[in-house]
């Protein structure tokens, strides 16, 4: 029988963790201690006089006093700011067309950002500066949906072709925070958070979000029936009568500046376990969630 | 203040807090979770601790209002394509013609997004781009489908050399080229 001390290591051993590579490190011995500087090296491997060995390098880009590469190359500025842009993924008219014939969007309910990405065919980023859909003219002959659509930014022939086949259209901007919460609901109720108030657009945005010739949502809705016509004369359509239309509530619903869905409230939290929706009564709370900033 | 801090990061107090989040300063959204403030909200009415009483926990339920949220959650299955009057329809879909379709002695299956396995990759190697369409779902005589394909594009192209690549155990065919459109058109023709 082996000794006590061997049992009592080896009983230690048992105990103690198993070895691997991720708890082993060099004895103390096997490192051999630096010493402060090798006998006869004067130069500290800089060689011998020179810019090397005193540190003095021409600043980058400097060619030796000819006029440098991003003196002669002239500026291009179309990448300009990039970072901080807005950016509007691209959707064409063709595309929402497919969506509306293959029965992956519902147009028996407003279309918008969450429609579109709720068919998991599209979606957005907000770590990419996305801000919503650009709806692009491609497929505006085709275009034949009678649809109450929100989008973030058109152009006028995208209007009028909407236009056109009866429906309406209105330009909305989302803040990233709420474009968050409208782009996949779901993911944003599961985490039981209240639901954001949308804030108004920047200041550069402002004047198109306001602006009735691109159905802006901050835009007078008169100024907008006005609108309407002038663009049906303009691309030479009779604009179908909204007040006789069947679907008229449908087509004329709108979202509060501040909400972000139909019928929910900023401030109220959903959830989905037990299939309700929580409203809070705190005054304060709720004047955050009702007032604009 | 500072002293609540890490208090309050621990238990994860929910807005309805205020009291205790005016003292901190803490912006309001950041600590809500919506099971956890139920299950405190029982627990502090059976006697909880200091922080729980002083809850103010009024809120209404509604599950009346969930209808809204219900249209808001996607589908989890691709939904079926409705019967269209006419077809093509104003996107320029169209089913599969089952009896054109039978008479090939291939098939090609639509994907589940009911559209053609057709898909064009644009590869960028040093010095040169490639461009490479790939067929997927292929079903039957794999060859024939091929030949037929090359002899389609030979014709349309005006005698190009077609380069393709048959890969019999994945079932799929790859053309070199710019031609995703043809080949749609190709397989479209043929009650794909």
């Amino acid at each position: 029988m082996a000794s006590k001390v061997t049992e009592r290591a080896l009983s230690l051993i048992k105990s103690l963790p198993r070895v691997a590579l991720t708890n082993i490190k060099d004895l103390p011995s096997a490192k051999r201690k630096k010493t402060g500087k090798p006998a006869g090296q004067k130069k500290k491997g800089r060689g011998d006089k020179g810019q090397g060995a005193r540190n003095t390098w021409d600043p980058l880009g400097y060619e030796g006093g000819q006029s440098p590469l991003i003196n002669n190359v002239p500026l291009e500025r179309y990448y300009g700011k990039y970072a901080l842009r807005r950016q509007y993924p691209p959707i064409s008219l063709l595309e929402l067309q497919r969506l509306i014939d293959l029965n992956r969007v519902d147009i028996s309910r407003p279309v918008d950002v969450t429609a579109i990405c709720n068919s998991r065919l599209y979606s957005l980023d907000v770590a990419k500066n996305h801000f919503g859909f650009h709806l692009t003219e491609e497929g505006c002959d085709s275009f034949d949906a009678k649809i109450n659509l929100e989008v973030q930014w058109t152009s006028e022939l995208v209007i009028a072709a909407v236009e056109k086949s009866g429906g309406t259209i209105t330009t909305r901007y989302y803040d990233p925070q709420s474009l968050g919460a409208v782009f996949d609901p779901q993911t944003f109720f599961q985490k039981g958070l209240p639901i954001p108030k949308c804030k108004l657009p920047p200041q550069d945005a402002l004047a198109y979000y306001s602006d009735p010739n691109a159905r802006g949502y901050l835009a007078d809705p008169e100024k907008i029936l006005e609108a309407r016509e002038r663009l049906a004369q303009k691309y030479g359509y009779k604009l179908p009568d909204l007040s006789s239309d069947p679907v008229k509530d449908l087509l004329l619903m709108r979202k509060d500046p501040l909400q972000l869905f139909y019928g929910l409230e900023p401030g109220w939290i959903v959830n989905l376990r037990d299939k309700c929706v929580l409203k809070p009564q705190d005054e304060d709370y709720r004047r955050y969630y009702n007032t604009v900033y | 203040m500072s002293a609540l801090r890490p208090l309050i990061s621990k238990l994860k107090i929910c807005t309805f807090c205020t009291s205790v989040l005016r003292q901190t300063s803490v912006p309001k959204s950041t600590f809500l979770r919506t099971s956890a403030l139920l299950k405190r909200f029982q627990s502090s009415s059976a006697g909880g601790s200091h922080v729980e009483a002083e809850m103010p926990t009024q809120f209404e339920v509604s599950y009346e209002d969930f209808k809204h949220v219900e249209p808001l959650l996607p589908s989890s299955v691709v939904p079926p394509v409705p019967e269209h009057e006419m077809y093509p329809t104003s996107s320029g879909w169209f089913p599969p013609n089952d009896e054109l379709r039978s008479q090939q002695k291939y098939t090609v299956l639509r994907t589940k997004n009911h559209m053609l396995p057709v898909y064009a990759k644009v590869q960028h190697r040093e010095r040169r781009t490639q461009h490479l369409v790939t067929i997927k779902r292929i079903e039957g005589d794999i060859w024939a489908l091929e030949a037929e394909l090359r002899d389609f594009l030979e014709k349309e192209t005006g005698g190009e050399i077609i380069r393709t690549q048959v890969h019999e155990v994945a079932r799929l065919i790859r053309v070199r080229g710019l031609y995703a459109p043809l080949i749609a058109d190709f397989l479209l023709k043929r009650g794909m």
